[in-house]
């Protein structure tokens, strides 16, 4: 605990009284701990964009490469057919070989590979770029699809937790009712519920025997409910009930900042008039239940969202 | 496919295609791919000022354009090689994801449309050329990376396999 101390002497009646203030400074101290954490950040979305031309640039040279070896090697390109006769090479050989020594499916996989850095880069960018957010018409199983790749790139040694190992399913209505949002900010929401049930289950003891996530988006008669589910430890009551209190963490120093949820929460709630609640019990994981309303006032005043 | 992929129509000369780009394996693979088509005559340029050297000497029928360039940016080029006409259309391929075409470039005919991000399907470039230049349906589209049959979809990278990786 943070405290500041402050004395004076004070007469009273000719008498001399010290007068002493004590004031409990811890949360000034926090807040002053995620301003700056919040200015990093946003340094960091800037150099975001420079990082992702940087690493474009050669993405690019690898997808091409690979596209100009599949081409180069297909044995019913005219120009292959003619080069490979001229130093007697059967190309439908050659192309049979490739399939033999599965050559043909490496040259895909690195071109998936490529896509999917590229995709990476661009959820990221789109991420940081929070000073655009708008709402508008949202696309949810986007939103949860872009939330749960960059979750699943968030593996962090320090955060001990691997979501390679997590079953994650995600299930929805065929149907959803076209709802209004801000798609950064409920992706937000979602990573921040992902991470922690994540970051819960690597660290539970006894260990989680078959982590999974389940995530199902239903349909509402006014609005969408989604749920993000875990089979992790489970809270017990005196966390359950702070779960959302600001500056609250059971996590160590340094992995959270006990705003994630606090946020997650103020994100749903006042910034889309939705419902935000949660359920957990020791040993039966924890359910978070987000409720949108498909009518979300559109003018509601942008609020920043650390 | 299995139709012959490198006959030009007799009636249709080679598109001049000038490929600008300050890395020199991006322009070697570019010129790589397009050169395997006789639609094709490819140059290439590893600046803006060397682009335009080379159109001085032949104009071209389409340009590509990186924009981060050393000397004049790729912008100034195309500015440049559009007000003296010497190339008719020109595409943006950028590592940038933020690229947008300005009111200047717009005016110089290269819409959200003409822009690729790297890394991009080179079948989607391929497809945009034909397309500007009228040249649809003269001939056979290269095979794509990426297997949706989407168009060209402006300032947006080949595509996002998110898509493709969905979790059960």
């Amino acid at each position: 605990m943070n405290c500041l101390l402050s004395c004076a002497l004070l007469r009273i009646d000719g008498e001399a009284h010290v007068m002493a203030v004590l004031r409990d400074i811890t949360q000034i101290k926090k807040m002053q701990e995620v301003i700056i954490q919040t200015e990093k950040m946003v340094s960091l979305g800037g150099i975001a964009a420079g990082i992702a031309h940087e690493i474009n640039n050669p993405l690019g040279i690898v997808l091409q490469a690979a596209q100009n070896m599949a081409q180069r090697t297909r044995p019913d390109f005219a120009k292959n057919v003619a080069v490979a006769q001229a130093m007697g090479l059967d190309m439908e050989l050659l192309a049979r070989y490739m399939r033999e020594r599965k050559l043909d499916v490496f040259l895909a996989d690195i071109q998936d590979a490529a896509l999917r850095a590229s995709a990476i880069i661009r959820h990221m960018l789109e991420f940081s770029r929070r000073s655009e957010s708008k709402r508008k018409l949202c696309d949810l199983p986007g939103v949860l699809h872009r939330a749960l790749t960059l979750a699943q790139s968030d593996y962090d040694l320090k955060k001990s937790y691997d979501f390679k190992k997590i079953d994650v399913s995600l299930h929805m209505d065929d149907e959803l009712p076209p709802i209004n949002c801000t798609e950064t900010e409920i992706e937000q929401v979602a990573i921040n519920l992902l991470r922690n049930a994540a970051q819960a289950m690597a660290t539970a003891d006894p260990p989680v025997e078959a982590p999974r996530i389940d995530i199902d988006i239903t349909a509402l008669p006014g609005g969408v409910r989604i749920v993000i589910a875990d089979n992790g430890p489970g809270m017990p009551p005196e966390v359950l009930h702070r779960a959302f209190e600001p500056f609250f963490t059971t996590k160590a120093p340094g992995v959270g900042t006990g705003l994630g949820l606090s946020v997650s929460y103020f994100i749903v709630t006042k910034g889309h008039g939705g419902r935000m609640e949660v359920e957990s019990a020791p040993g039966r994981g924890t359910r978070f239940i987000i409720e949108l309303p498909a009518d979300a006032p559109a003018t509601v005043p942008q609020e920043t969202s650390a | 496919m299995t139709s012959p992929l490198c006959h030009t129509s007799a009636h249709e000369p080679p598109i001049d295609l000038l490929i600008v780009d300050d890395e020199e394996p991006i322009r070697r693979m570019l010129m790589a791919y397009f050169e395997d088509f006789d639609a094709f005559s490819v140059r290439a340029a590893a600046s803006g000022e060397e682009a335009l050297a080379a159109l001085a000497a032949r104009h071209a029928d389409l340009c590509v354009v990186d924009m981060r360039l050393p000397g004049m940016n790729g912008e100034q080029f195309i500015l440049e090689a559009a007000g003296r006409a010497m190339c008719r259309h020109f595409l943006v391929h950028t590592g940038s994801v933020n690229m947008k075409p300005g009111q200047a470039l717009r005016a110089a005919g290269v819409g959200p449309e003409d822009v690729f991000v790297k890394p991009h399907d080179a079948a989607r470039l391929a497809e945009r050329i034909y397309q500007v230049l009228g040249r649809r349906g003269a001939h056979d589209t290269p095979p794509r990376v990426t297997g949706d049959t989407e168009p060209a979809r402006g300032a947006h990278p080949a595509d996002a396999p998110a898509n493709r990786r969905n979790p059960r």
